[in-house]
């Protein structure tokens, strides 16, 4: 009964998938990207200019 | 039928974090999204996220693309009236071979980690637009020699990588330039003792209006 009771709805289900898909996981790809090059550039900052690669 | 008491009202006495956690944790949503799948398979769900994932990759790569463009840099009158308005004339600009070199070919890293850096590095020069730092000619002038010193130090730090993008001295005919020029390739630049940028400085942009400069001789 319990189980039943916190059973999500199938539009609610959808609907959460799409938000995970398109919303939030895309934002949390750009923000660890985003952090990526600010470690990169802040480590620049202190160790100077990248050398040849 | 019986709900289980969750929400921020579930105990008042407890804690304020437990009640947060109690409140997020208790949402419909974030339940939804954080329990088993109910009424989609798995091979549905994967499907879906592969689609998205496809989707945003290209999505990313464009928008990383468009923020590579002249256009793009050229968007700013800070870059429209001062740099861009300097290189033309320059033989970067026009030449007998016809090809040219856009702002990001020589001033953003090609190299995937340095680009992203280089990009997060802009958020520096939107700081910089939104509050008028250079939006006058006179302000660009006074601040040109701080904006060329970093581009040289990155530069010979690099080895003037960006310029090696187009630039080969293996592919040089010696022959083909001034006995100076060609003098000067032989001994510093094919002997690794010097880089372009440490000759070549102001090919692009005009040099700044200061006698004395660090990193110029």
């Amino acid at each position: 009964m319990q189980a039943a009771a916190t059973e999500p709805r199938k539009w609610r289900e959808a609907i959460t998938f799409l938000i995970l898909a398109v919303l939030i996981w895309p934002v949390i790809a750009v923000a660890f990207v985003g952090a990526y090059g600010l470690a990169f550039w802040s480590y620049f900052m202190l160790a100077g200019p990248p050398g040849p690669h | 039928m019986p709900i289980p008491p969750t929400g921020p009202s579930a105990n008042p006495r407890r804690g304020f974090w437990c009640r947060l956690v109690g409140a997020v944790s208790g949402n419909v949503w974030v339940r939804t999204a954080t329990r088993p799948a109910v009424y989609f398979s798995l091979a549905f769900l994967t499907l879906g996220g592969f689609i998205a994932g496809v989707g945003f990759w290209g999505a990313f790569n464009t928008a990383l693309e468009a923020a590579n463009t002249e256009t793009f840099c050229i968007g700013c009158h800070e870059m429209r009236d001062n740099v861009y308005q300097e290189l033309q004339g320059t033989i970067h600009w026009t030449n007998p071979a016809g090809v040219r070199a856009t702002c990001p070919d020589c001033h953003v890293p090609h190299p995937w980690t340095l680009k992203i850096a280089r990009k997060m590095q802009a958020s520096k020069e939107v700081w910089g637009h939104l509050f008028g730092l250079i939006d006058t000619r006179q302000k660009f002038l006074d601040m040109r020699p701080t904006l060329a010193q970093h581009e040289w130090a990155r530069m010979t730090a690099n080895r003037s990588a960006e310029c090696r993008n187009c630039h080969s001295p293996q592919s040089m005919d010696l022959a083909k330039q001034s006995p100076e020029a060609a003098n000067a390739h032989k001994t510093q630049l094919l002997t690794g003792e010097k880089t372009c940028i440490d000759c070549h400085k102001g090919i692009a942009h005009h040099l700044p209006e200061v006698e004395e400069i660090k990193g110029f001789d």
